[in-house]
């Protein structure tokens, strides 16, 4: 739901799977690094290949909040303690976060349920997180229908005991998670789904051009930052 | 090319229950044909459909044999008959599984392995007939639209058997035209379309063989023109309704002046003036989306209206959720406890009243089940005795028959009766179905795309729901 | 084990997964502004008891929780990875830790266990993965038992208590047929 806004903002998306292994490795490798130096070499270069991408507008909305945060935390870790070096190793990892993150505000579940399959997860896994997100705004719906109905009632805060308050709110919910599951099931059945995994996938997710370009700067970064000090020494 | 599906004494029950939802069914459906199944309860059309397509063989036990061309169906794995039998169940919302139009209708046909140049054809197909864009987000489609997505899904998997369980929720006049030209399309050209609706003076202008449950058992099996006639009678005789002799109307007990309310800038309801009398018995009519539920919700206080004013001439020392009781189209938002007495006495006025509603709506027998364990029909009986025990002085009823029998529309309408007798209980119903509507007319209204086309009384029934009808020399062919 | 469950089981998951976010969406912005540390799993906790307990009532295997809290997980991922790497170990411990106790989700007190357990887990996990991500010194300042006890210590009374009132909820839907197992 919050993302529809983000996502306007990448016209042309990395494939979600590369995206998700992108930030897991960023984030490892990031945690890894011992000086601050060579972790905000690494950040920094990690924003490069990010404005390189096609992820500049999404890189400024984020440093926004980040970069400041980052900054208030890495002060506070220095005065307490850790001393300069200590400061800048947290406002680095605190960036890195947020970096991280921006990979992950691009995926699409639609393209991430399409990109499992492909990569042969079997078709109910993938089905299960579409599934999953579908059902959100039905049940934000059946949790307004239940505040109408209470209100309806006569319920509230003020002047309902607690234990019938809560089933009011509660059993509803419950009810309607059972008679969707139910609904959905059946649903699944009815259009021959078997959880075979021969079943044609409509509409493939492709590699881009994009996604070696980001996978060759992504280990070129990598290697420079690793190596340029084992070289220097 | 002759597709046959063939029913033989059929019998099904449901474990939790004791009676035979179909006692001795034995139907010969041919190609070609546009089929609807009536019948005045509401568990026998679905349960019908659902023994065809085989999902609610785990839920009971049945007998006796369904083939297809010959092939036995009874046995078959739900996924295995789909690929023949294509289904629109009830329940629209509860139906999609997918985040957008295109994924949902590619969804069937990727399971039965079509390429993905085939569903591109089928998709683009599907959305022209149905009118939806495939790009869209199917948690932004209206209630109309959803409706006509699963409808979509099921029929682009292009499968020679069609069911469709009430399939006209939510549509618009638009809709409901554009949906049934579709199937009666699909007819023409071979396939079997069997619809399990209420809304006979809608569709069947639109059908080819009429049949009708009533017990369990086929009681009637008509073709076209007879069917439409048989109906047409009905609607007269049932609607016909002698204005019980009483006093001049009492005081006001809501005044709408000039009201316009929606969700958007564009009101659903556009100046409104309507003045409501103790103790008036309305039926509220018109097409889905003309406005009548936003009616309901801005006379019960949901909803604030956007122009105009409300006025309310009740006693005003009540909150007003005591003054005006509102019962859901589905009574399940609505029921919470465990018990059908601890239900109706949640926020009753007094334990005296908890018994005479118990007692009126003939739920004594059934006042220690648990809510959840009961019929819908008899859970929407417990939603509105729960209701009516808050002692309000107007009640808004949204679809109240829908899954109703006749003994149990019955029974609401003598409660009511008896109630309104006692504090001169004022009643506004919103309903799709003849019967109720002829049942509770007193006065009707008759709301067109937001605003009140006709207020007048029971005499305006007929029209109403002839209006679908072609022109008397046709139907008496 | 994951084998073992059907696609109905399947999909009620995958709904009741849906129903903890709605309710995290619904609730969790309402409370925000409190400013009670860990308020962000402090007001989801009883709900998660009592969804989780419901949920592993009528699916009673091993692997049923860990199912529902990694697609809440997998959601959470594209918005905030971190929310997937803790929901994933919190889920995987504390099916571990019932299953070393319990062997399996037979008695009803390994349901209430696990359904209790989780919330108060994702908070430790989410503190282990601070101190990790943040360093030594957010470790340390992290590390300060006069913040944990009392964040802890609530969101598991919040969340055993959800899981209790579950187990009733669940039972009294299970005898009225509704739940079916």
């Amino acid at each position: 739901m919050f993302q529809r806004l983000w996502l306007a903002s990448v016209a042309q998306p990395l494939h979600p799977l590369l995206s998700v292994a992108c930030a897991a490795v960023a984030l490892t490798f990031g945690l890894l690094l011992r000086d601050a130096t060579t972790l905000l070499t690494f950040v920094a270069g990690l924003g490069l290949i990010f404005m390189m991408v096609g992820y500049g507008v999404l890189l400024a909305r984020i440093a926004r909040i980040v970069i400041p945060l980052a900054a208030l935390i890495g002060v506070l870790a220095a005065l307490f303690g850790g001393g300069m070096s200590g400061g800048l190793m947290t406002f680095g990892r605190i960036n890195l976060l947020g970096l991280t993150t921006a990979f992950a505000w691009t995926i699409d579940p639609t393209q991430l349920a399409r990109a499992l399959r492909q990569a042969g997860a079997p078709p109910l896994v993938a089905l299960s997180l579409l599934i999953t997100v579908r059902s959100i705004p039905t049940l934000v719906g059946e949790a307004v229908r239940i505040r109408d109905a209470m209100r309806v009632r006569g319920l509230s805060l003020r002047h309902t005991p607690l234990r019938i308050l809560y089933r009011a709110l509660v059993v509803p919910l419950l009810i309607r998670v059972l008679t969707l599951s139910e609904s959905l099931a059946l649903a699944l059945e009815t259009r021959a789904f078997t959880g075979d995994p021969c079943a044609t996938i409509y509409r493939p997710v492709a590699l881009h051009g994009r996604d070696y370009a980001t996978l060759a700067l992504m280990v070129i970064l990598m290697s420079g930052v690793a190596g340029v000090p084992w070289l220097c020494n | 090319m002759a597709l046959q599906l063939t029913i033989s004494h059929l019998r099904f029950r449901y474990a939790t229950a004791s009676e035979w939802v179909l006692q001795d069914v034995s139907l010969d459906l041919r190609g070609g044909e546009f089929v609807v199944i009536a019948g005045t309860s509401g568990a026998g059309k679905s349960t019908l459909l659902n023994c065809v397509n085989g999902s609610v063989v785990v839920y009971g036990e049945m007998h006796g044999q369904i083939a297809l061309n010959g092939v036995a169906l009874t046995g078959q794995p739900v996924a295995q008959i789909a690929r023949s039998i294509s289904t629109v169940a009830q329940d629209a919302e509860g139906q999609i599984v997918t985040l957008r139009v295109e994924d949902e209708i590619a969804f069937g046909c990727e399971n039965l392995g079509f390429t993905p140049e085939a569903i591109q054809q089928r998709i683009t197909r599907s959305c022209a007939l149905l009118d939806l864009n495939p790009d869209q987000a199917t948690s932004t489609l209206s209630g109309g639209g959803q409706q006509r997505l699963i409808t979509a899904a099921a029929l682009a998997m292009g499968t020679h058997v069609i069911l469709l369980d009430e399939p006209l929720a939510n549509l618009d006049a638009v809709g409901t035209a554009r949906l049934l030209d579709t199937l009666r399309d699909l007819a023409s050209h071979g396939a079997l379309v069997i619809v399990a609706e209420h809304r006979l003076d809608v569709i069947l202008p639109y059908a080819t063989r009429l049949i009708w449950i009533e017990d369990g058992r086929v009681t009637l099996d008509l073709p076209h023109n007879e069917a439409l006639r048989y109906v047409q009678r009905l609607i007269r005789c049932m609607t016909v309704v002698s204005v019980p002799d009483r006093q001049m109307p009492l005081d006001i007990a809501i005044e709408l002046d000039s009201v316009s309310a929606g969700y958007a800038a564009v009101p659903v309801l556009r100046d409104i003036t309507l003045t409501v009398r103790q103790g008036e018995q309305i039926v509220v009519l018109g097409e889905n989306g003309c406005g009548k539920t936003t009616l309901l919700r801005v006379i019960a206080g949901l909803l604030k209206p956007q122009r105009g004013r409300l006025r309310y001439g009740l006693d005003r020392l009540r909150p007003l959720s005591r003054r005006i009781g509102y019962v859901f189209q589905s009574p399940n938002s609505q029921l919470f406890m465990d018990s059908v007495r601890a239900e109706i006495a949640v926020q009753a006025e007094s334990a005296e009243l908890v018994d005479e509603v118990v007692s009126l709506f003939g739920l004594a027998s059934l006042s220690d089940r648990h809510p959840q364990a009961l019929s819908t029909g008899q859970k929407r009986l417990v939603a509105v005795a729960a209701m009516v025990a808050m002692r309000p002085d107007v009640l808004l009823l949204d679809e109240p028959s829908v899954g109703q029998d006749a003994r149990g529309v019955e029974r609401m309408l003598a409660a009511l009766g008896a109630l309104r007798q006692k504090w001169g209980l004022t009643l506004i119903v919103v309903t799709h179905d003849w019967r109720c509507a002829g049942a509770f007319g007193e006065r009707v209204i008759w709301i067109n795309q937001g605003v009140i086309y006709r207020d007048g009384d029971a005499s305006m029934l007929p029209d109403y729901f002839l209006r679908a009808y072609p022109c008397r020399d046709e139907v008496n062919r | 084990m994951i084998a073992r469950l059907t696609l109905r089981d399947v999909v009620f998951l995958a709904v009741v997964a849906a129903c903890l976010l709605a309710v995290s969406f619904l609730v969790v912005p309402l409370v925000i502004s409190l400013p009670i540390p860990g308020i962000r799993s402090l007001a989801p906790s009883p709900f998660y008891g009592l969804l989780l307990a419901v949920a592993l009532l009528k699916v009673r295997q091993p692997g049923t929780l860990f199912v529902v809290v990694s697609l809440v997980g997998l959601v959470l991922l594209m918005m905030a990875w971190v929310m997937f790497a803790v929901n994933v170990i919190a889920g995987a411990l504390a099916e571990l830790i019932v299953l070393a106790v319990f062997r399996s989700y037979q008695r009803n007190e390994a349901v209430l266990l696990a359904a209790g357990l989780y919330m108060p887990l994702t908070v430790l996990v989410s503190l282990g993965i601070g101190a990790v991500v943040g360093g030594p010194t957010i470790a340390q300042f992290l590390m300060n038992p006069w913040l944990i006890v009392p964040v802890l210590g609530a969101t598991a009374l919040l969340s055993f208590i959800g899981a209790w009132a579950g187990l009733r909820l669940g039972q009294e839907l299970r005898v009225a047929g509704v739940l079916r197992a």
